[in-house]
């Protein structure tokens, strides 16, 4: 496996086995990769790029094992049925990857959300300097 | 997770975990996550516990009912807390918005069916699952957009 960045077809190819992809395109691609992975095929390659698997993570690590992270956060059916959908592995090497990933995507917290506030202040013209959001 | 008394929530007849999500008005992406509590603790009582603090002397909080008490920190939907009908409306809106965002966090299977993990696990679901939504966020598919102007506090 290339330890390049990577790009949505590489995505969408380490997903075939686990939906029914098609042609790759469409809605009826988008409504079944959204609902297995609940993330589009291109902000997986962001999530993988993030993390850096291949630095990060033990050997053998491959992208299918990310989606294997998404699928379990999207669908959390029993480890036997996901086991058995994402490719009749066992569940011991389901949990495995699946955790691994589900930790490390919520590592990635202090890097994507962004509490800093002093970017909207100078970038929008708030009256009296009021920063809102809501909770 | 195993059933415990101190997690029980009488509003959904279980236990239950609580996070604190914050939008931002201006860019409707993701800014804060606090959490968890447990599901029985008031709605303020998490926001003092550390977005109160936290919040600068020019920065407030529009947020629903549930957070009354802080006058100067957050704006509930009551007209005292706004200087005029065209904020109030605004206001609305952004509360509107983030049922949607709060949509998109519970459309994902883990954060509604029966947790069987560990405590410390359900955090890491969590968080994984803002990220993903925030990166969902910024890639295309935003929340809707909201035309707030802010007119200070009411005094």
């Amino acid at each position: 496996m290339t330890r390049e960045a990577m790009n949505p077809q590489d995505m969408i190819a380490a997903a075939k086995g686990i939906v029914n992809v098609g042609s790759g395109k469409g809605t009826v691609f988008n409504r079944r990769w959204m609902s297995a992975f609940g993330a589009y095929p291109d902000v997986c390659c962001i999530l993988w790029n993030k993390v850096k698997p291949h630095s990060t993570m033990p050997n053998g690590v491959e992208p299918k094992h990310l989606l294997w992270g998404l699928i379990f956060l999207n669908v959390y059916n029993t480890e036997e049925n996901l086991a058995q959908r994402v490719g009749d592995v066992d569940e011991k090497t389901f949990r495995k990857w699946s955790h691994l990933f589900v930790d490390a995507i919520s590592y990635l917290e202090c890097e994507v959300v962004n509490s800093d506030f002093s970017n909207i202040m100078f970038s929008t013209s708030f009256p009296h300097n009021h920063h809102h959001s809501h909770l | 997770m195993k059933f415990a008394e101190r997690f029980l929530s009488h509003k959904f007849k279980g236990n239950g975990l609580k996070y604190e999500i914050c939008v931002c008005i201006v860019t409707g992406r993701i800014v804060w996550i606090h959490g968890p509590s447990r599901a029985g603790e008031h709605d303020i009582t998490v926001a003092r516990q550390a977005i109160v603090s936290f919040m600068d002397d020019n920065e407030m909080a529009v947020a629903d009912s549930g957070y009354g008490g802080e006058l100067l920190s957050i704006k509930t939907p009551d007209f005292m807390h706004f200087r005029s009908a065209d904020e109030y409306g605004a206001a609305a809106v952004a509360r509107a918005r983030h049922e949607t965002m709060n949509k998109r966090l519970k459309s994902k299977q883990v954060l509604t069916k029966p947790f069987r993990h560990s405590l410390q696990f359900h955090s890491s679901c969590f968080r994984a699952v803002a990220v993903i939504e925030e990166l969902n966020i910024e890639n295309g598919h935003p929340l809707f957009d909201v035309e707030y102007c802010d007119e200070g506090r009411k005094r």
